[in-house]
């Protein structure tokens, strides 16, 4: 079980401008929760500063437990034993992180070689058992081969096979959608769907990809958890009023989009209130006041008007 | 017609100096009529940018012809075509120059055109698309996918083109993004007359967008058919 508390970013100490602010989200074994928000609005942040992989200059506040354990707080060695084996990270644009000169089967099984001493040969076997898993079709065929034979889709799930070959039970993946035609985006939201072991938190700004991959949903706008709930809850009965538009413009709900104007500057990040309050149709005086993560239900939103619901 | 092309086809040679080529468009014959929207469907590696490259004068098509206006139309553009043909492509994180401020890539349309400019124009066709001076200051880095692909939008229209090929303009955003873009381009459609191409692999916003769809399968229009109309699942046939 992974549960991020209270996590805020910010690329340096004195700044008010933060990447993350206060997300707080729970992700159960065997849970699958998409990470969902326009670009700049702190996702892939997010996903680093939870494996630990971001520069030096940036503030982490909160804690990331894993298993009880607060990640934040370890040092390298032991990071270094808790990724791949409990939790795994595939980085955006994932084809571009296969080393091109190694062949694809050894790649994948590169994890179990480095981590856990296994032989290349046994590594190579089993990173095919794993691609079988995924369903990636002629597993043999393409662990002898290279990367750059592959289509992006294809690489996208050998990294996920990467990911998970070394028995972690966590993945996270970047915008595995991203830059992929129809055809492809259905692969890997197959092979995503056959990780039944695993539990999955993914980034991704495609909203009809996440509805296609998660269980449920966590919105964030200009860096702000706005909105938590059920896949469907999000889909058909959205609270918050960034995520209702955002419903409304799917082009398969007619792609409405009335005047809701664009996302703030980063300038205007610090200046207090609610960061959707310039957008918002409802928005009333107190939106000058950031709202906290009110309950609704089981359901979680940061918005003023759902106070009394709470 | 305003664009008309006649068998236009694209080979590319082996990178390996072997004498195997690959096909990129063969005989593509499409029209396009003023204030006309026509979709190019197709999957990755079908086709469909080649076809798009080829129209906006980027790349030199082995053979085939391009009308404009019904005037044949060669590459490399030159004249007016140049200017009333542009390109909006899918990436806006690699469109501008990442070394230099945005207002540097903004400009050059007024430089290359001799466009009446000041500071003032510019800063008032951006804010039509949502962004302020000081966007103007930061690298195209410090900025979101959606903003730059307004901005590239907005340097675009600068030109004032009469067509407009739109190689996946909004795959790279998210939905509200995306509807601004649409409703932008549906704007100045609406004010200029103009046409566009557009191109993508999402079948549902090619039926919003799109007057007619023109299907792309290796390299070949495989079928055309109304924008509103439903896809069968496998084309009809296939005209070479």
């Amino acid at each position: 079980m992974l549960e991020i508390k209270n996590l805020s970013v910010s690329f340096s100490a004195d700044s008010d401008v933060l990447a993350v602010q206060d997300v707080t989200l729970t992700l159960p074994d065997k849970g699958r929760i998409a990470l969902v928000g326009e670009t700049g609005s702190g996702k892939s942040v997010l996903l680093l500063a939870v494996m630990c992989l971001l520069a030096k200059n940036a503030v982490v506040t909160g804690e990331v437990l894993l298993n009880g354990e607060d990640i934040l707080k370890m040092n390298r060695k032991q990071l270094d034993k808790i990724r791949g084996a409990l939790i795994s990270y595939v980085p955006q644009g994932g084809g571009a992180s296969l080393n091109p000169l190694m062949r694809v089967g050894e790649q994948v099984g590169e994890p179990l070689v480095e981590h856990q001493g296994w032989d290349k040969k046994d590594s190579v076997a089993k990173s095919v058992e794993v691609m079988k898993t995924l369903n990636m079709g002629n597993e043999e065929e393409l662990a002898a081969s290279y990367p750059h034979t592959f289509s992006g889709g294809m690489r996208q799930r050998a990294m996920i096979a990467m990911g998970i070959i070394a028995g972690s039970k966590i993945l996270l993946a970047d915008e595995p959608s991203k830059g992929l035609d129809e055809e492809r985006v259905s692969l890997v939201v197959d092979s995503l769907n056959r990780l039944t072991e695993q539990s999955l938190l993914c980034v991704t700004h495609d909203l009809m990809f996440a509805s296609r991959i998660s269980d449920h949903i966590c919105v964030l706008y200009s860096a702000a958890q706005v909105e938590f709930a059920s896949t469907e809850e999000i889909l058909n009965d959205p609270l918050h009023p960034y995520t209702r538009d955002m419903v409304k413009a799917i082009p398969e709900n007619g792609m409405i989009v009335d005047n809701v104007g664009f996302a703030p500057s980063h300038d205007d990040f610090g200046k207090g209130g609610c960061r959707y309050k310039h957008r918002c149709k409802d928005c009333t005086a107190k939106c000058s006041e950031m709202p906290p993560l009110f309950d609704v239900g089981d359901r979680k939103v940061r918005c003023w008007l759902y106070e009394d619901k709470n | 017609m305003r664009i008309r092309t006649e068998k236009l086809t694209k080979i590319y040679d082996s990178r390996t100096g072997s004498s195997e080529k690959t096909i990129g468009a063969l005989d593509v014959d499409i029209t396009l009529d003023k204030g006309e929207t026509i979709g190019l469907f197709g999957s990755s590696g079908s086709g469909k940018s080649t076809i798009g490259q080829m129209l906006s004068g980027l790349l030199k098509p082995t053979s085939g012809k391009i009308f404009y206006d019904e005037k044949e139309i060669s590459y490399p553009f030159r004249g007016k075509e140049r200017r009333n043909i542009q390109i909006l492509f899918q990436h806006p994180e690699v469109t501008f120059n990442p070394a230099l401020p945005l207002i540097k890539s903004m400009v050059e349309p007024y430089k290359i055109f001799n466009i009446e400019y000041s500071k003032e124009i510019l800063i008032e066709s951006i804010q039509r698309f949502g962004l302020h001076e000081e966007h103007l200051l930061r690298k195209p880095s410090e900025l979101s996918g959606g903003e730059l692909q307004r901005a590239a939008l907005s340097r675009l229209l600068t030109f004032e083109p009469e067509v407009m090929i739109l190689d996946e303009p909004t795959s790279m955003l998210d939905v509200i993004s995306q509807g601004q873009i649409i409703n932008m381009l549906r704007e100045y459609q609406r004010e200029k007359g103009a046409s566009f191409v557009f191109i993508s692999h999402n079948r549902t916003l090619c039926e919003m967008v799109c007057d007619r769809i023109y299907r792309v399968e290796h390299g070949c229009v495989a079928q055309e058919t109304d924008g509103a109309a439903s896809f069968p699942e496998k084309p009809q046939g296939v005209s070479q």
